[in-house]
């Protein structure tokens, strides 16, 4: 039990240092309030985000309509408040699954070396070499949209370059002494891996996976507005987006509010993002 | 008082720093590294200043440069060079005067001199800069310059790039382009500390000469008092931002009084043949915090001498003996005790002698170990064998409960031997036997019974404990694996660290949180857990400052009386080795020239090489006599290793050809341990003069 206590108070330390850079404590400020939107939406959101006004269809932001109405009279408002869950849950799960996939593959190539390492490192950059979206669209036009290929699809576009930086990260620690110490005492290699080197790598994984989890935001809303990712009627921005494109000239808050929030949130992502990069790097 | 005493001393310095302060704004607030440095430096001479790390040495150095970082600043002071006060110039207004007439020469020459630049245009920037000559004539001027630093070729050396110089050849380099422009005022921070021991002494006989030359002032910054004793006129020793004692070199060396300036010189082990040594005298307790001073005299918390005045108010500087200067309140209690020794806390016992045992704890016959591979040219099928031979048919053997010390210059082979006996690196040829076990083998062939028995303990203290890990988890870890349960572990663990000084508080740090002699202490401790035979220590110490070195080293022999364990202790710093080995191996490019018992060694018949490192080593000791013996060069590539002896292209004792054509013989000196391998008979090697003479 002490130990979760000294782990959420080390976090919590981070969090103050991080929030010490202006922009960290935007990018914060911006996330939680997405965070806390996503988890309290149909408190906050006034109708039902599938329910239709038909008498109401096209309006413009009013009093009664925030974000406005699109054509089946639904609220945007309530529509955007609730498709922040789809965006947080389906980039949050890919950067984890990309976060776990490639730091285990740099972990292991960089420590390992000779021809493990260079087969390894060449097919990942094989896979780097496809467009993002096109490897993205490649596979879930074969295996078909849903959330769980979202998931999947985004992880391994992103670990190929999550396993770069943690196979770069490697390469420098390995050659410390403390290794060295560990293979005279007879360590294992997965021991050497995941307790030695493991916990020493973090810093520069946590800036690439907050690097990457903006990325992930923007990916699975293009994929949202390509209609591969999360069917209607449930709300996505990116479905948003997509469901807004044919009325634009007439209608244009069906597309600017979603667009305003995937914009919101990736911004601070990125703006976090450049705070853990500087914390990692000693300067705040 | 003692300010006007100091100016009228001086009549006319070239630098004259008064009362200078400097502090830095850190996170946690403000810390003045440098608290009221007085200091004047007459034409021509030269200014010795000596301390640990953190007692604001560098400081003081780059605040004269103007050189201090942007959370630095001069808080109060003047720094006066030749009458003008530069402590409050411009960067622009400074420009002109740095390289000019102020300038510093660095402790690592390779990140000094820029890669990509041809030395002879890096130096003639110089000139050019301050548009004292012509580009046309820069060029000859400086080959005339690098001539005077006795660069041979100098020629062929302007047109080289710094990489394809040796360490020793750069720093030269980076004297000439400090000196090229006949600055009023040279600093030098630690230039020599990188350098082996050769190498060294060759560029303090340069600078010695140059001074003479150039009429240049010096202020030469430096831990070592050996160093110091040998360049400078006068002497500082700082402490805690401050002076503590300030004075002619001979006399601050010869007949120390500040307490620390004492203990400084007490603590470091001298080249000495005596087999019964006594215990080093560590200054207890560790270089106080900057922004935790203590009240009074900042030494006191460590003083032997401590009386109840001394935490009261810090003592001024006195005047003692006409031109020495002392910040002590006890300077007469002091003087008056000329007992070598001085009330030192643990009484002075002596080390047990080496134990002559049958049992044998490590044998290596014949091993090689060489980088890299026969390479075959695909078209002519030529071989070409360009393999490192960083350790090339070395055999010795080590009884137990002794220490074998090997010495060496960098890049001799000395840390690949230590890393193929324990397995980082797999034998090329050879064997190598722990008492009756074959390990010839690297780490992943050997069982956990086998590692058990044999440790290591790294240079670097700040890499060798993962920065993630407590000092439980790194202690408890290799007690488990040789089969403890958690509860013993743990206990076990209380007593290592109780033996390496380290109380229990300290179960629960990280790394981050202990300093560098700590860090060693629980890589010491750490290397006890497993109750090993044999620890190999590659350069425990050379990181570490000499006041910890000797705490570390006593605490090792300390623990080798009470467990029997053996040592191969590898360092390139031949007093502590001689202090520490009962017997001693000589490395010179993969091979072991000589070795014996440590007495031996240190006492004719010497090998060539033993003889010239043992007077290249810089001693704080006006009573000894040294012999002056120069090497040329560097050590070759062991890629391309000479022929024949493999030291005569620098041997001052060449005898001839067949130097250059066979192979030396490996001769035994009067008793069967001593070995010498060359093809001077050892008759004739036993007429060599000592080098060192009391």
């Amino acid at each position: 039990m002490g130990l979760l206590v000294r782990k959420v108070k080390n976090l919590f330390n981070v969090l103050k240092r991080l929030s010490n850079s202006s922009l960290g404590m935007i990018g914060m400020t911006i996330i939680t309030l997405w965070i806390v939107v996503a988890l309290l939406g149909p408190i906050i959101a006034p109708y039902a985000p599938t329910a239709y006004h038909p008498q109401d269809r096209f309006n413009p932001p009013s009093w009664k309509y925030p974000f406005g109405t699109d054509r089946f009279g639904r609220d945007m408002f309530s529509r955007v408040i609730l498709g922040s869950r789809s965006v947080l849950i389906l980039a949050s799960s890919a950067t984890a699954l990309s976060l776990v996939l490639g730091s285990s593959i740099g972990l292991i190539t960089g420590f390992l070396g000779g021809i493990v390492d260079e087969a390894v490192m060449r097919f990942m950059d094989i896979l780097m070499s496809f467009p993002a979206l096109l490897f993205a669209m490649l596979i879930l036009g074969i295996f078909g949209p849903s959330s769980f290929g979202v998931i999947t699809v985004i992880g391994l576009v992103y670990a190929p370059r999550i396993a770069r930086v943690a196979r770069s990260a490697v390469l420098e620690v390995k050659q410390k002494e403390f290794i060295e110490a560990a293979k005279v005492r007879g360590e294992s290699k997965l021991y050497i891996m995941f307790v030695e080197l493991l916990p020493n790598i973090w810093g520069p994984l946590g800036v690439e996976a907050s690097v990457r989890f903006g990325y992930a935001i923007f990916l699975s809303a293009s994929l949202g507005f390509l209609g591969l990712g999360v069917q209607p009627p449930t709300p996505d921005w990116g479905l948003l987006m997509k469901e807004a494109q044919s009325y634009i000239s007439w209608a244009p808050w069906m597309a600017i509010f979603p667009a305003l929030a995937i914009a919101s949130l990736v911004v601070a992502v990125n703006f976090l993002a450049d705070a853990i990069r500087k914390y990692e790097a000693g300067e705040l | 008082m003692n300010k006007e005493a100091r100016q009228s001393t001086g009549n006319n310095p070239v630098l004259d720093v008064r009362d200078l302060v400097v502090s830095y704004t850190t996170r946690s607030g403000t810390v003045t590294a440098v608290r009221g440095v007085d200091l004047s430096v007459e034409k021509g001479k030269t200014q010795g200043i000596v301390g640990e790390s953190g007692c604001g040495k560098s400081t003081l150095a780059f605040a004269i440069m103007g050189y201090l970082d942007r959370n630095g600043q001069i808080e109060s002071g003047q720094i006066l060079l030749d009458g003008e006060d530069i402590s409050n110039k411009s960067q622009d207004w400074m420009r002109k005067i740095w390289g000019k007439e102020l300038n510093i020469v660095y402790q690592d020459p390779s990140a000094a001199l820029n890669p990509s630049m041809k030395i002879g245009k890096q130096i003639g920037e110089v000139l050019e800069t301050h548009g004292k000559v012509p580009e046309d004539e820069s060029r000859q001027e400086t080959i005339d310059m690098l001539r005077e630093l006795q660069i041979s070729d100098p020629d062929i050396v302007v047109d080289s790039y710094p990489h394809q110089l040796s360490g020793g050849m750069r720093q030269r380099v980076c004297l000439a382009m400090a000196l090229i422009s006949r600055p009023k005022l040279l600093i030098m921070d630690e230039p020599t500390t990188n350098l082996d021991v050769t190498v060294e002494a060759k560029i303090l006989d340069i600078i010695k000469d140059l001074k003479d030359e150039f009429d240049t002032t010096i202020v030469y910054i430096t831990h070592d008092l050996g160093v110091v004793y040998e360049v400078s006129d006068r002497s500082g020793v700082m402490y805690a931002g401050r002076f503590v004692e300030e004075g002619p070199t001979d006399k601050l060396i010869g007949s120390p009084i500040h307490p620390y300036t004492r203990g400084l010189l007490r603590s470091v082990p001298e080249v000495s043949s005596e087999t019964k040594k006594g215990k080093l005298r560590p200054i207890g307790g560790s270089v106080v915090e900057l922004d935790n001073l203590p009240s009074g005299c900042k030494f006191n918390p460590r003083c032997p001498y401590r009386q109840e005045g001394c935490t009261g108010k810090e003592p001024e500087f006195q005047t003692v003996e006409g031109d020495r200067y002392v910040r002590c309140l006890e300077t007469e209690t002091v003087m008056a005790d000329t007992a070598e020794d001085g009330p030192v806390p643990d009484e002075g016992e002596f080390r047990s002698e080496g134990k002559s045992t049958e049992e044998k704890i490590l044998k290596a016959d014949k091993v090689k170990k060489y980088f890299g591979e026969v390479t075959t040219n695909f078209f002519t099928r030529e071989k070409k064998d360009e393999r490192v031979r960083a350790v090339d048919d070395v055999s010795f053997d080590l009884d137990e409960g002794n220490t074998l010390g090997v010495v060496g210059e960098s890049g001799c082979g000395k840390s690949t031997l230590a890393r193929t006996i324990i397995g980082l690196e797999d034998i090329t040829d050879g064997q190598i036997k722990l008492e009756d076990s074959d390990i010839s083998v690297p780490i992943e062939g050997r069982d956990q019974e086998i590692l058990r028995r044999i440790r290591i303990v790294f240079q670097d203290p700040r890499a060798t404990l993962n920065p993630k890990r407590t000092i439980k988890q790194a202690m408890m870890r290799p007690i488990k694996l040789a089969g403890a349960n958690h509860k013993e572990a743990l206990k076990r663990t209380e007593e290592l660290l109780q033996a390496v000084d380290l109380g229990p508080s300290f179960m629960d740090r990280h790394p981050d949180q202990l300093s560098g002699g700590q860090k060693q202490r629980v890589a010491i401790a750490r290397a006890f857990a497993s109750q090993p035979e044999l620890i190999l220590c590659d350069e425990p110490t050379s990181s570490l400052d000499v006041s910890i070195q000797s705490s570390i080293i006593n605490l090792l022999l300390d623990l080798q009386d009470d467990l029997n364990t053996s040592f191969m202790y590898i360092s390139h710093n031949l007093a502590v080795v001689s202090y520490i080995s009962d017997y001693m191996a000589v490395m010179y490019l993969g091979r072991l020239v000589e070795v014996g018992p440590t007495g031996d060694i240190l006492n004719p018949p010497y090998h060539p090489y033993t003889e010239a490192l043992l007077s290249s080593v810089s001693m704080p000791n006006p009573d000894v006599e040294q012999k002056r013996i120069r090497l040329s060069g560097a050590v070759p590539s062991a890629r391309d290793v000479p022929s024949g002896c493999r030291f005569h292209t620098r041997c001052p004792r060449k005898v001839g050809e067949i130097c250059e054509a066979e192979e030396p013989p490996t001769r035994t000196d009067r008793s069967e341990e001593h070995t010498i391998t060359c093809h001077i008979p050892v008759e004739e090697l036993r007429e060599v003069k000592p080098v060192l003479q009391k």
